[in-house]
């Protein structure tokens, strides 16, 4: 009795020493990966909670003395203020418009009797590998009179032919008996949309809403093109103006004037960073229960 | 299945490649048409008119029609978006009865928007030309209205004569074909050449009473921040010099390593001299030595404001030639308005005591009594040119050079272009122009359409009445001595199809020279290399841009 104890005790020492290695090894290198990840993040963070005065040539995560005065400068700033409410406006108009506009495509080209469903799909996929080229498309938001305005920022980009063909995918893989026992029951197309398939996509249409929104909060180059008034600008143009000051690229633009500007100090970019990304990182967590499962489906099936 | 999706996909990929190259094709041609139509319809009725009149004054037709107020489009640096009705717009706008346009352009991709209008058919009026590349460009595009010499001098002749006495032949720069086509922009900055700049503690705490003037005195030095712990840390942590340190020592033999310069009448590439391996020999040794920083490969700069050295402001270096002289001038006494320089703030940040310790030294002598670190070119590199369509539009073109010519007419209209209103943007204070809080930040001066928006060339008259204080900094400390500039001021023909590759092999070349990965006499393999790669086409090319600037 006593003698097999031992001999368990020996085998099960034996078996686990490699395992705790394996064990201590993933969890190391875990943390090293999560660190890396954080730490630039983290050291903005404490760069924009410090006084303009700190050096931050060094490494340091926490700030000498906490700081708020860099994040009333940024608030305190008018395009960042226009920006940002241009942007909330921008994802808060976007966001719905292109959901509705994916879903209305999506469910006609998941139906296996949708006519010439093969030849619609392949013409809304091929926008995702092809486009008109940056000059033709500036001429037809021109041409359309759209220069200038939030819709030149919302209507190109109106059906996103991937996100679009994720819900398609997603519907189709439904099965046809719901909407089949639906149609016995006395509902319409619309109905059966509605009533039926919209509250069992719920995990695709979040997931998506949630690609969207991102898309439309962090873009920047269609508003620098399309927008030419400086209140109207969106947040990211901003935003990278501000980060870009002073940078090699920006002084070969104003030879003989770069001393003029003043630079914004690193604790206002850090800041300025910090508005720009956390409304957006904020929006992360209450989708996420939706995030994996809605990503699963993202194969093109015919 | 497969297969049938390959033959689909490389259809697609074909029918594709067309439909881009045809769109191409079309959005070039359609560009210059309609502003010159529109213009072509408007003054013909004029031109007839003009003609009895053109033979009694040539210049008459550009007379602007009294009264008339013309709508112009107008593309500048800028530091902020303008806004609209910003306040010194509108104070030009009633002055010379004109609605101005102010283009806001994000600095950031300025070539990229700029030609996406250009190719639209969206030409300015006056046109901001970035680089010397720029100018060919735009010219070969057919976008410059050609600007007479003549009718410059004639209409705007103060313009005239600040460019010609302070630059003379500058304005040949702006010329192709002999004929003008923009007005280059100039600064009194450019007779000014990189700073030489000690850390004088650590001369001192290796003994050392004079500062280096020598190439012999130098390296002594460089050894001493090496070797004899300067910042007495106890560590051995210094270097003497990083990236830009190696300029004087490039310059002690005579050549700076990307730089074109005369030699016996003709234009030569300093990177292939063979003064060069001299020095690359002297540079390998010293790394060897551990005497260069060995982060020289990535630059001094690590983030942030360009200018700033971030090795010598934290004390890893003893010695720099970063940023321009403007970047490093100190408070000089209390009266002191103007902007200190963006490295001496730094350090006023972490090491406050080191700022009264900087000795701005000369580049040290070479063997041969040569010396030299960077300069800037006497023309910056930014034009200001006229829109094509205003070849048609005679009277606008004159108007606008009106324009030009009053932006400089006297000091006051030139302060009123560059800071604003006397009184609410800036005053005078001890005969100094000393701007008013927040129009301290170049970035509100622009949102009200001041500098850099409205701000052409600036005479050097002007300029040293504006920032007395740096210019005599910079003439107390004799950064006027020992520059070596850029002498090839124009684009080669070639330059796009070689000149990438070149720099490639001559970067290469330097850099494993220097930290010893190959030998010293690799170097004639790297001339060789050079010129058969397309340098010989490059010389051939510069020299004769070179004998047509002195016909």
């Amino acid at each position: 009795m006593s003698k097999d104890m031992k001999i368990k005790r020996k085998n099960k020492i034996k078996h686990s020493i490699p395992s705790l290695i394996f064990d201590s090894m993933n969890y190391l290198f875990m943390i090293i990966f999560c660190v890396t990840c954080l730490y630039p993040f983290l050291f903005l963070v404490s760069m924009s909670l410090s006084a303009g005065t700190s050096n931050f040539a060094s490494l340091r995560l926490i700030p000498e003395v906490i700081d708020f005065s860099a994040y009333r400068r940024v608030l305190s700033n008018e395009f960042m203020v226009s920006g940002f409410i241009n942007t909330v406006i921008r994802v808060g108009i976007a966001v719905p418009l292109v959901m509705l506009a994916i879903v209305f495509t999506a469910y006609p080209l998941s139906k296996k009797y949708f006519p010439h469903r093969g030849f619609w799909t392949g013409f809304i996929v091929f926008t995702m590998f092809f486009s008109g080229g940056l000059i033709p498309s500036y001429l037809v938001i021109r041409g359309l009179g759209l220069l200038d305005s939030i819709w030149a920022l919302i209507l190109p980009g109106l059906i996103p032919a991937y996100n679009m063909i994720i819900v398609r995918n997603y519907f189709m893989s439904l099965s046809p008996d719901l909407e089949e026992s639906a149609r016995i029951d006395g509902a319409n197309d619309f109905t059966i949309l509605i009533r039926i398939i919209l509250p069992i996509s719920a995990p695709i249409i979040a997931t998506v809403s949630l690609w969207t929104a991102v898309g439309h909060w962090n873009a920047w180059f269609d508003s620098m093109i399309y927008i030419q008034k400086a209140s109207k600008q969106v947040l990211q143009v901003v935003l990278r103006r501000i980060v870009l000051e002073g940078t090699q690229e920006m002084m070969d633009l104003n030879t003989g004037m770069d001393d003029m500007a003043s630079i914004s100090p690193d604790n206002i970019k850090a800041a300025t960073i910090m508005v720009a990304t956390i409304p957006i990182l904020l929006v992360y967590p209450f989708v996420q229960k939706y995030f994996v499962k809605g990503i699963m489906v993202g194969s093109l099936k015919g | 299945m497969f297969k049938s999706c390959k033959k689909w996909l490389s259809m697609t990929l074909i029918i594709c490649l067309l439909v881009t190259t045809l769109a191409g094709c079309k959005s070039n041609k359609e560009k210059p048409v309609d502003s010159g139509e529109k213009a072509n319809t408007e003054t013909s009725e004029k031109k007839e008119e003009n003609k009895e009149t053109d033979k009694k004054d040539p210049f008459a037709k550009y007379q602007p029609i009294e009264g008339k107020t013309y709508d112009i489009a107008w593309t500048s640096g800028q530091l902020a978006p303008t806004d609209e009705n910003a306040e010194m717009t509108q104070y030009w706008n009633e002055k010379w009865n004109v609605n101005l346009d102010i283009w806001n352009i994000d600095s950031g991709q300025w070539h990229e928007i700029i030609n996406l209008r250009f190719a639209t058919g969206e030409i300015p009026d006056k046109v901001r030309i970035i680089g010397f590349p720029t100018l060919k460009k735009y010219y070969d595009q057919d976008l410059l209205a050609e600007i007479p010499e003549d009718l410059l001098q004639h209409m705007a002749p103060t313009l005239y004569k600040y460019h010609t006495t302070d630059v003379p032949g500058a304005l040949s720069y702006g010329k192709i074909d002999g004929k003008l086509y923009a007005i280059p922009h100039y600064s009194i900055s450019a007779n000014y050449r990189r700073p030489v700049v000690w850390r004088g503690d650590w001369l001192e705490n290796v003994g050392i009473t004079k500062t280096p003037e020598t190439l012999d005195e130098f390296e002594e030095a460089m050894y001493k921040f090496v070797k004899e712990d300067p910042d007495k840390n106890g560590k051995n942590d210094t270097y003497g010099l990083s990236t830009t340190g190696l300029n004087a020592v490039y310059g002690a033999y005579g050549f700076l390593p990307y730089n074109w310069k005369t030699r016996d009448g003709k234009l030569v590439y300093g990177g292939v001299q063979p003064e060069m391996k001299q020095a690359l020999e002297k540079l390998s040794k010293w790394y060897k030595d551990g005497v260069i920083d060995p982060e020289f490969i990535t630059g001094e700069n690590k983030g942030g404001y360009s200018h700033i050295s971030h090795s010598f402001v934290t004390g890893q270096v003893g010695y720099t030639s970063h940023g321009f002289y403007y970047h490093w001038r100190p408070q000089m006494g209390e009266d002191d308005k103007d902007v200190i320089g963006h490295n001496i703030q730094e350090l006023l940040k972490t090491t406050p005591e080191v700022v009264d310790s900087l000795i701005f030294g000369l580049p040290p002598v070479g063997p041969e009594g040569k010396r030299g670190v960077p300069q800037e070119t006497i023309v910056s590199g930014i034009f200001d040119g006229l829109g094509k369509h205003l070849e048609e539009e005679p009277d606008k073109l004159g108007k606008l050079l009106l324009i030009f010519e009053d932006l400089v007419a006297n000091f006051d209209n030139f302060i009123t272009a560059r800071q604003g209103m006397e009184g609410k943007h800036w005053e005078w204070q001890n005969n100094m122009p000393v701007r008013l809080d927040p129009y301290t930040d170049g970035k509100e001066l622009s949102k009200i359409g001041a500098m850099p928006v409205m701000t052409l060339i600036s005479p050097y008259d002007y300029e040293s009445k504006l920032l007395p204080l740096r210019i005599k900094f910079a003439n107390d400390n004799q950064f006027d001595v020992g520059g070596i500039r850029e002498e090839l001021l124009a684009p080669l023909e070639s330059q796009g199809k070689y000149k990438t590759e070149l720099d490639k092999i001559q970067e290469e070349t330097y850099v494993s020279i220097i930290i010893g990965d190959k030998p010293i006499d690799y170097f004639d393999t790297f001339v060789e290399e050079w010129y058969k790669s397309g340098g010989e086409q490059l010389e051939k090319e510069a020299n004769e841009w070179y004998q047509s600037l002195s016909k």
